[in-house]
């Protein structure tokens, strides 16, 4: 009798386990979908007003935040070497990057340049999907101080020479249509897009397994079909300043020449590069 | 949910099936897998920036844990929009369930080989369950610096029949008083989860015994495969309160005999995880790093029953200190805790089919120490945990009362673990437990055939190899040796092998998801 008990409560909760995964499973199945259908709200580049005074003090202040939240992937001296640097990938890019090296990827400048501390303090606040978090829970007064403890890394940024410059935005997002999607397609092909990002967009293009970041790890190619995973962005702007800015210390060159006086071209790609998640 | 067990004689057979399995997890290309456990899908972040390798947290993941399910340095459970890349940034949708729901799948199977009646003859068994245990997690954040974690689990293998069962539950309130300076947690939740050593998160899994706690001594058929620094160590021990018509401490023996007398968990099993490093204790902790990020401290209490006749509520109560170091691609911990028990166990002996009480439960006290150093593609921890408890009173009584009992009230534990990740997939790992245990060593010096001591040390070497096809699946083999198991006893003992004796051996394929 107790055994039947047994038996019958087990399979009652195994019925109950069943259930809840079983609607698991129909609500990332559902989220799924909502990830690839929508675009994220787009970050500008300069929409944040409340910026602290850049001195000293909060250079310090931004010290003492970077070793609470940054220090295990960037390391004690921003070189990307911190402990769980290693765990997150040891054998392939991308590795946490090394702050003093001057060389950021995702930026609105042209290639080579510094960052805009608006850039640092972007990805400072989305993350980077897959490997670095989004800090919007930390106050836009620390994640400012956090952006000048970063710039404090490297004496480039002190340099007024060097002041960066963020790339023109010519143009605004065309509206997705048949028309502009098939235009963008044959801007992928001039511009030989397919090489690295395969003809279908899903990274696999024949250049693909060969492409190495500027440390020599293996880097894949981004899989243009998983919207949501675009490490900076998928929103339309987001698109222009990839393509137009290249991912510096990355595989990706910059367009900004290729596309000089041709920048509808860009924003017609981009229309594209979003329909193939679609 | 099912679950079957067979006893294959032929041992060829068992192996080509263990091979076969371990071979079917390994091909198998689980591409729909790429979801992650509920905080990854909460962050978009990999599995491996909290764990070494699953389940294993690395000093991120520690100090996520620490924050109360926060990012270290924020206190973000409090906002309402969560960013999602190429997703909407809205309320609350389907997408915060599995923000905050995961589940955790561990089966294998098994082959143990026993040492069965003394020397003379030894058996081997295999044993396929599947799946062994499913975990559900419910965590996250209500608001900012508040959070939560609910645990339920199905296992099929803890008792003799499948359960499902609550096991930590809490609430936290974090950073109280300021960044770091003080998180309190309340609720059913495993103390050691901040030691250098936690309990959970092993590489290797813990195997639980099979055993009769209920009785005493305890029927053990089979010795667990656990860190056994963890241990009681302690042979003899009762939570006596839980024996119905125990009239008065010394007073009237009863009858192991008598099942009506007996409940549940009568006996401190020498193996379980004990104090300090129980997973699933009531109580309240508090946690934080307020004088930087190198020092934490932990205090906290425990709500038990002591081990009187009366069983009143007593408290335990522990504090723990860990110095973090960080250094290039490296990390290194180092902690020490001290874990107080009033009146935790009653000790017990059993002479002539009758179970004697000592005249008053003893206190026990654990302390610990703990190291961990993380560089590159290794992972080294280890702990010492030294158990003291009160000298057992067994005055007044006669020689076949145990009044002529032996007790010897130090214990020791050790335990130390290498993992190595061989590639980004595959990783390696070894670990060595030595138990000195103590407690009882003999009922009565006046009994030729128990004059032996009852409590014996045990000693175990294992070696695991994990393949990750990706970061939250991993797929393992795993092999145990009884480094004691030369050690034999008479059969007088007890009626039967001793149980650090018994197991000799056990190799395991299985696997171990979360999703």
């Amino acid at each position: 009798m107790i055994k039947q008990k047994s038996f019958l409560y087990s399979l009652l909760a195994a019925m109950v386990l069943s259930l809840v995964t079983g609607l698991f499973g129909v609500a990332m199945a559902a989220e799924t979908k909502a990830k690839v259908k929508t675009a994220p709200m787009a970050i500008k580049v300069s929409p944040y007003k409340a910026k602290p005074p850049e001195n000293a003090k909060s250079i310090a202040q931004g010290k003492e935040l970077y070793k609470n939240a940054c220090i295990y992937c960037h390391g004690t001296t921003g070189k990307g070497d911190g402990p769980v640097a290693f765990y997150l990938s040891h054998t392939t890019a991308p590795r946490p990057r090394d702050l003093t090296s001057g060389i950021f990827k995702f930026r609105s400048t042209g290639s080579g340049e510094l960052p805009m501390d608006e850039d640092i303090f972007r990805t400072i606040t989305i993350g980077v999907t897959g490997y670095m978090p989004g800090f919007e829970g930390m106050s836009t007064a620390d994640r400012w101080k956090l952006v000048y403890y970063i710039k404090s890394l490297n004496s480039d940024f002190k340099d007024p020479d060097n002041k960066p410059e963020a790339i023109k935005m010519v143009g605004n997002p065309i509206p997705s249509s048949a028309v502009s999607i098939r235009r963008g397609s044959q801007v992928f092909s001039n511009f030989k897009c397919w090489e690295c990002h395969g003809g279908g967009g899903e990274g696999d293009g024949k250049k693909a397994p060969d492409l190495k970041d500027d440390w020599n790890f293996p880097l894949p190619a981004r899989d243009l079909t998983r919207l949501s995973s675009f490490k900076n962005g998928s929103a339309p702007a987001d698109l222009y300043r990839s393509i137009m800015a290249g991912f510096d210390g990355g595989a990706m060159p910059s367009y900004a020449d290729n596309f000089e006086g041709e920048e509808e071209n860009v924003w017609h790609l981009v229309n594209y590069i979003r329909s193939l998640s679609e | 949910m099912f679950q079957f067990r067979h006893k294959l004689k032929n041992s060829v057979v068992k192996l080509l099936v263990s091979v076969f399995l371990f071979a079917g997890f390994s091909t198998f290309d689980i591409k729909d897998a790429s979801a992650v456990p509920s905080f990854a899908r909460k962050y978009d972040m990999s599995c491996n920036a909290c764990h070494t390798r699953q389940p294993r947290l690395n000093p991120y993941g520690q100090r996520f844990l620490e924050n109360g399910y926060q990012l270290p340095g924020t206190a973000d459970g409090g906002r309402k929009e969560k960013h999602l890349f190429g997703g909407e940034v809205n309320g609350v949708t389907l997408d915060d369930i599995s923000n905050l729901m995961a589940f955790r799948v561990r089966a294998d199977v098994q082959q143990a080989s026993y040492e069965v009646e003394a020397d003379t003859e030894s058996s081997s068994e295999l044993d396929i369950v599947f799946p062994n245990v499913i975990n559900m997690f419910v965590a996250g954040t209500i608001t900012q610096d508040i959070s939560f974690f609910g645990e339920v689990e199905y296992a099929t293998r803890e008792g003799h029949d499948p359960a499902l069962r609550f096991e930590r539950s809490f609430m936290a309130f974090d950073n109280i008083g300021g960044q770091q300076v003080a998180n309190v947690k309340v609720g059913v939740f495993d103390p050691s989860a901040m030691y250098s050593f936690p309990t959970h998160r092993q590489q290797i899994n813990p195997i639980p015994p099979e055993a009769h706690t209920d009785k005493f001594p305890p029927e053990i058929n089979r010795m667990p495969l656990l860190p056994m620094a963890f241990s009681s160590k302690m042979f003899g021990m009762t939570r006596g309160a839980s024996y119905v018509g125990v009239e008065t401490p010394g007073g009237t023996a009863k009858s192991s005999s008598d099942p009506d007398q007996i409940q549940d968990d009568f006996s401190i099993l020498p193996f379980e995880p004990f104090l300090y490093n129980a997973p699933y204790q009531t109580g309240m902790s508090v946690h934080g790093r307020p004088f930087g990020n190198s020092f934490l401290y932990q205090v906290g209490v425990v709500q038990k029953k002591d081990a009187t006749a009366e069983a009143k509520t007593r408290f335990d109560s522990y504090v723990m200190m860990r110095y973090d170091w960080l250094g290039e691609f490296s990390n290194f911990q180092v902690s020490g805790f001290y874990y107080s028990a009033p009146k935790a166990a009653m000790p017990t002996v059993k002479m002539g089919g009758t179970l004697y009480y000592a005249n008053d439960a003893i206190d026990w006290n654990r302390y610990g120490l703990a190291a961990r150093w993380q560089y590159k593609k290794w992972d080294i921890y280890g702990t010492v945990i030294w158990d003291e408890i009160d000298l057992p009173d067994f005055s007044g009584k006669t020689a076949m009362q145990g009044g002529a009992s032996t007790w010897n009230t130090s214990a020791m534990g050790i335990s130390l673990e290498a993992d190595y990740l061989l590639s980004e997939k595959w990783l390696i790992g070894a670990r060595y437990d030595q138990m000195d245990s103590a407690g009882l060593l003999r009922g009565s010096t006046m009994v030729a055939a128990w004059d032996r001591d009852m409590a014996q040390d045990a000693s175990f070497l294992a070696l695991v190899g994990k393949y990750y096809p990706k970061p939250n699946v991993g797929l393992y083999a795993r092999y145990h040796h009884n480094l004691a198991s030369s050690v034999k006893l008479p059969t007088a003992l007890g009626g039967g092998e001793h149980p650090t004796t018994n197991l000799t051996s056990m190799i395991a394929v299985g696997v171990d998801m979360a999703f």
